[in-house]
């Protein structure tokens, strides 16, 4: 029997879930963070627009799927932005990554 | 007025000389005020702060990052509006900010300390003997290899970031490196796990597959 969604996950297994969740999205070749900053705001102008920015530029998307940190700046980034088009009756994207 | 100002004139006006640059700093200072305070206030962990506290601190960010914006605008290469690219470092100045300090006063033994990969703790939750027999597969695999595969950095690195959740930048500047070299390390390291599992016939994918 596995842990259903009702369930608290115990952080032991979490911590287990987490690395291999990780190791299964390495790849070969993988953009840093700092190639990721270059381009995020790029990439947060195209998903704010409607364009599929993940298959675009999907290096970026991939390593905001990894990268904690680098997400939250992007769901940050993307919430001042949304500030921006929502007071001029634009639709929002909802920060998606 | 900020929405007037074409990228071109954002970087032309930051960078003339009087009223004019005055006036160009002044609105972009208010526009990544107003923007940080609307994200500040929506963040969980600030709750507990009143709106002036909070308008105090997007004040603040927003001034350090004017003068981070003011020291890159030459190296802006409109691939996006000007506005983007300034709050793009006002964010990651605002959130490196607060990551820098919760995570302050941790030294590097607590951050990379193993107790949460021992295989006995990680295997305490388990609620079958199947699910017990397959978990103590994978973990006494992975200590294993990560401990005659990775280097002693490379072992630090990974448990610091995996599982105590150690923002790169805290962890970069623990170690006396830098984000860039510590991202290549992990890399490496989870590169080097990932292959030497798959060798033995453990796919990560295969075994998350059992947790869901």
């Amino acid at each position: 029997m596995t842990p259903s969604a009702s369930q608290p996950i115990p952080e032991s297994i979490a911590i287990l879930v987490r690395l291999l969740r990780t190791l299964a999205m390495t790849e070969e070749r993988e953009l840093s963070c700092e190639e990721v900053f270059e381009l995020v705001d790029y990439y947060a102008e195209l998903q704010g627009t409607g364009v599929n920015a993940q298959d675009l530029l999907p290096a970026v998307a991939h390593h905001l799927r990894l990268c904690p940190e680098c997400a939250d700046e992007y769901r940050a980034l993307m919430r001042c932005l949304e500030m921006e088009t929502s007071a001029s009756g634009q639709a929002k994207s909802g920060g998606k990554v | 007025m900020t929405n007037e100002r074409s990228n071109d004139t954002w970087q032309a006006d930051l960078q003339a000389e009087g009223p004019r640059r005055e006036a160009a700093i002044q609105d972009l200072l208010t526009w990544l005020q107003r923007r940080l305070f609307f994200y500040l206030r929506e963040r969980s962990d600030l709750r507990e702060l009143s709106e002036d506290e909070l308008a105090q601190m997007a004040a603040d960010f927003a001034q350090e990052s004017v003068l981070i914006i003011l020291d890159k605008l030459d190296q802006f290469k409109g691939h996006s509006k000007f506005t983007t690219w300034a709050a793009k470092i006002a964010v990651h100045q605002a959130l490196g900010e607060l990551r820098r300090a919760r995570w302050r006063d941790i030294s590097l033994e607590a951050l990379t300390a193993e107790g949460q990969l021992d295989p006995t703790v990680l295997l305490s939750d388990s609620r079958t003997p199947e699910e017990a027999s397959l978990r103590r597969a994978v973990v006494n695999l992975v200590v294993e290899v990560m401990h005659t595969e990775l280097t002693e950095r490379q072992r630090q690195a990974l448990i610091a970031r995996l599982v105590q959740g150690v923002p790169i930048e805290v962890l970069a500047e623990q170690m006396n490196t830098n984000p860039n070299a510590l991202y290549k390390l992990l890399h490496d390291a989870r590169k080097r796990l990932k292959a030497r599992l798959l060798e033995r016939g453990i796919s990560p994918e295969d075994v998350l597959a059992t947790f869901s």
